[in-house]
């Protein structure tokens, strides 16, 4: 997966370099090349560094096991695994894990006394003693229930952003929000950058 | 391009007099600095952040906005407090006045949407009549004194743009053409012309092409919070600060913070004492003090500098230090198109609609501002994924089909307008909460005036009929209706006035009471601008360094 990784992120900056000879007609982009050389040289960085740390083995500095599973649980029905990668492509969990420990241990309390209310629910509503032993269908029935709660709106929160992580806070990189929301991760644009302006010269407008 | 390394840059014994100690490297501060120190003057710039170059910024999200590395927050030890008015306890973390801290200020993560003011900001109360219960008066100064400071701003700092129809009058093109359009603006200028409205280029501060040996704009699109990785962000780090450092009499001393300046017997600056890098107390000398630590921390630092001689702070016996606060008001519409817009690439804004500069005083409230095209969450990849657009599922499997709906097919039309000038809206020194000096924290008192409020609702509207008229398939649009809490626009807390009675600084930005402290920042502004001020406080900068040699010059400081 880490191989992979960096092979499409090399790949993207020998599409981008390649392209250049032929979009920048000799102009202004041609003297930003140091700082997009910069740009690239700095994700592949990232890329290295991600590689050098897979680090799944490696247990939570903060989350009890028993607590990751939950969230994992939760962060799964946030963004979940479709046709396309989700939060746990994501790694939100360990991104979680990572983040709060960085100087937001505060929030740990609200996520212990949410998932053990949410359990609760679990028990009393379908006899289960965990969240994450309900179906996909029961958990989002109790989530639903909870969706305005300062646990839930805290949980979205970090699995939202998971999605977009670079590895130093414990997420699996950028690219798995990236293409969720149709972001190329080019360092470098040219005209046209949407439909409206493609052809704006030539309409007069 | 290096620049954090200079080999001809000084370094000044704390106990030598320097001619000048700048307090603040951002937009004011590095023009000062540039200003004095190839005038012949030595200078010591004092600047509490690093002296990050294009090599250290990142397209990471989470660490500009959550980690504030930038903006710094109680995170770093630096709490702040709001309230509403007076009669209320501020409590901590409530609102938040953002600025970058590190050299070149918020000059490094700014926009950059330099729309110069027009002649009507000057005298806008003589003009359009006083407001009763604000402190709305004009400038002690012309647009035609401001003009060629202006045009120093756009040929030394770097503007791209193309004159307007309304624009005022300037004595020198751009020296850069205009940015390429976005489809947002094609938008924005499809709806105005369909409304009978004239959208034209926006002037920012990004390069369009190269100028003063710096490339021009690679169109990331990571400008609104980061610093520009191109180096083609006019930021006053990559155009003052290398011309400073390379005259020989400029010492730029980062990680340093600066606790309180200090006054002789005859009431005149001699000392700013403050905590150097490692955290040790040092205190430098100095023949005259420039403070440039913006509209938050000039106030700031004035309060603190309190004596017995000077017991309400320094430089206040008007009683108008961290007074008159005005942020700018905004409004935004939001709306959904059929085919990709990816605002997210490129600048924030490349069109902008003038012809709402000033309302119509019949409306029965008083206003301006103007109207650009933007993304819907400023081209922020982890920011539009939070907001769920349009009343839609903000989790599952539907909010996960949208988030590409979202980013990239969405525009923002954004209104951007003025804030009037209240003696309640305040920055003032909070007597519970206390930053990691143990210095009192920022506490930020502020509600917008009813007519401000009024003017970004008109805004609002105004947006929503040009997405209509620009064919959105769904819209919605918002304004601060309950009032703002925070702002990155922090301005008129030490106003430029004749009467020393009422303002903090003359028109020379000289302070009323020390003849040897000059206040050069947004705390200057006397009216808050039509939203975009960074333009007209580097002017004022420019304007300011120019008199302050003169002064000096002829031995008058």
């Amino acid at each position: 997966m880490n191989d992979r990784d960096t092979t499409e992120r090399e790949l993207s900056r020998r599409q981008f370099l390649a392209g250049l000879s032929t979009a920048a007609k000799g102009s202004l982009i041609v003297l930003s090349l140091p700082a997009i050389l910069t740009a690239c040289r700095q994700s592949e960085e990232q890329a290295v560094e991600q590689a050098d740390n897979p680090d799944s083995s490696i247990r939570y500095k903060l989350l009890s096991d028993e607590l990751a599973t939950e969230l994992d649980a939760i962060s799964a029905r946030i963004v979940p695994t479709d046709e396309t990668p989700g939060a746990r492509e994501a790694g939100s969990v360990r991104f979680m894990d990572v983040v709060l420990a960085d100087g937001r241990l505060d929030q740990l309390e609200t996520l212990q006394t949410g998932v053990t209310a949410l359990n609760d629910r679990a028990n009393s509503q379908f006899g289960v003693s965990l969240f994450s032993e309900l179906s996909e269908t029961q958990q989002d029935e109790l989530l639903t229930a909870i969706e305005t709660s300062p646990f839930f709106s805290t949980v979205r929160f970090l699995t939202v952003a998971s999605l977009f992580a670079f590895p130093q806070y414990g997420g699996t990189g950028p690219d798995v929000g990236y293409n969720l929301i149709g972001m190329t991760h080019a360092h470098a644009y040219m005209p046209p950058f949407g439909y409206y302006d493609a052809d704006y010269a030539a309409r007069g407008e | 391009m290096s620049m954090a390394e200079n080999t001809s840059a000084p370094r000044f014994a704390t106990s030598e007099e320097v001619d000048f100690v700048i307090v603040g490297s951002g937009s004011a501060g590095g023009i000062m600095a540039k200003e004095l120190s190839t005038a012949g003057f030595t200078v010591v710039v004092l600047e509490q952040g690093p002296h990050l170059t294009a090599a250290d910024f990142r397209h990471d999200e989470w660490a500009i906005d959550q980690n504030t590395e930038l903006t710094w927050s109680a995170r770093q030890g630096h709490p702040q407090s709001f309230r509403r008015n007076a009669d209320e306890v501020a409590e901590a973390g409530a609102g938040r006045l953002g600025y970058a801290h590190n050299v070149g200020g918020s000059s490094i993560h700014y926009s950059g949407n330099f729309w110069r003011m027009r002649p009507l900001d000057f005298n806008e109360a003589s003009v359009r009549g006083t407001i009763p219960g604000t402190n709305f008066v004009d400038w002690p100064i012309t647009y035609e004194e401001l003009e060629p400071y202006y045009t120093k701003v756009d040929w030394e700092i770097g503007v791209s743009g193309q004159q307007g129809p309304w624009d005022p009058p300037r004595s020198r093109d751009y020296p850069c053409p205009a940015m390429p359009v976005k489809s947002s603006d094609v938008l924005l200028e499809r709806g105005a012309k369909a409304l009978g409205l004239t959208a034209y280029p926006a002037p920012v501060a990004i390069l369009s092409q190269p100028h003063n040996g710096r490339p021009g704009c690679i169109h990331c699109g990571f400008c609104n919070g980061y610093g520009c990785e191109a180096n083609a962000k006019s930021s006053t780090m990559v155009s003052m600060i290398p011309l400073a450092l390379a005259s020989g009499n400029c010492e730029l001393r980062t990680g340093c913070t600066v606790a309180r300046v200090n006054t002789d017997d005859a009431g005149r600056a001699n000392e700013v004492v403050y905590w150097d890098a490692s955290g040790a107390e040092q205190s430098q000398r100095a023949k005259a003090v420039v403070l440039c630590a913006n509209g938050a921390e000039t106030p700031r630092l004035l309060l603190l500098s309190e004596s017995s001689q000077h017991p309400d702070g320094l430089a206040n016996s008007s009683g108008m230090v961290g007074k008159n606060l005005m942020f700018n008001c905004h409004a935004s519409a939001v709306g959904l198109f059929e085919h990709p817009v990816n605002a997210w690439k490129s600048i924030p804004a490349t069109r902008v609609i003038h012809d709402y500069y000033a309302l119509d005083p019949n409306l029965g409230f008083y206003g301006g501002g103007g109207i650009d095209g933007r993304h819907t969450s400023r081209g922020a990849p982890m920011a539009s994924a939070m907001n769920a657009l349009f009343n839609g599922p903000t989790w599952g499997s539907e909010y996960k089909r949208n988030l590409s709906r979202n980013f990239s097919y969405t525009a923002a039309f954004s209104g951007h307008c003025t804030s009037l000038p209240l003696e309640t809206n305040t920055v003032s020194l909070d007597p519970g909460l206390k930053d990691k000096f143990g210095r009192p924290a920022l506490r930020t008192t502020y509600m917008d005036h009813p007519d401000d409020i009024a003017t970004a609702k008109f805004f609002m509207e105004r947006c929503l009929e040009l997405m209509d008229a620009a064919g959105a398939i769904q819209k919605y649009g918002f304004y601060p209706e309950n009032g703002q809490r925070g702002s990155v626009h922090l301005l008129g807390t030490c106003r430029m006035g004749n009467d020393p009675a009422t303002s903090v600084v003359d028109r020379y930005n000289r302070s009323h009471d020390v003849p040897n402290l000059f206040m050069v920042d947004g705390s200057s502004m006397v009216t808050s601008s039509r939203g975009q001020p960074t333009m007209t406080i580097m002017a004022l900068a420019f304007r300011a360094a120019d008199n302050i040699i003169g002064f000096a010059r002829r031995g008058e400081i």
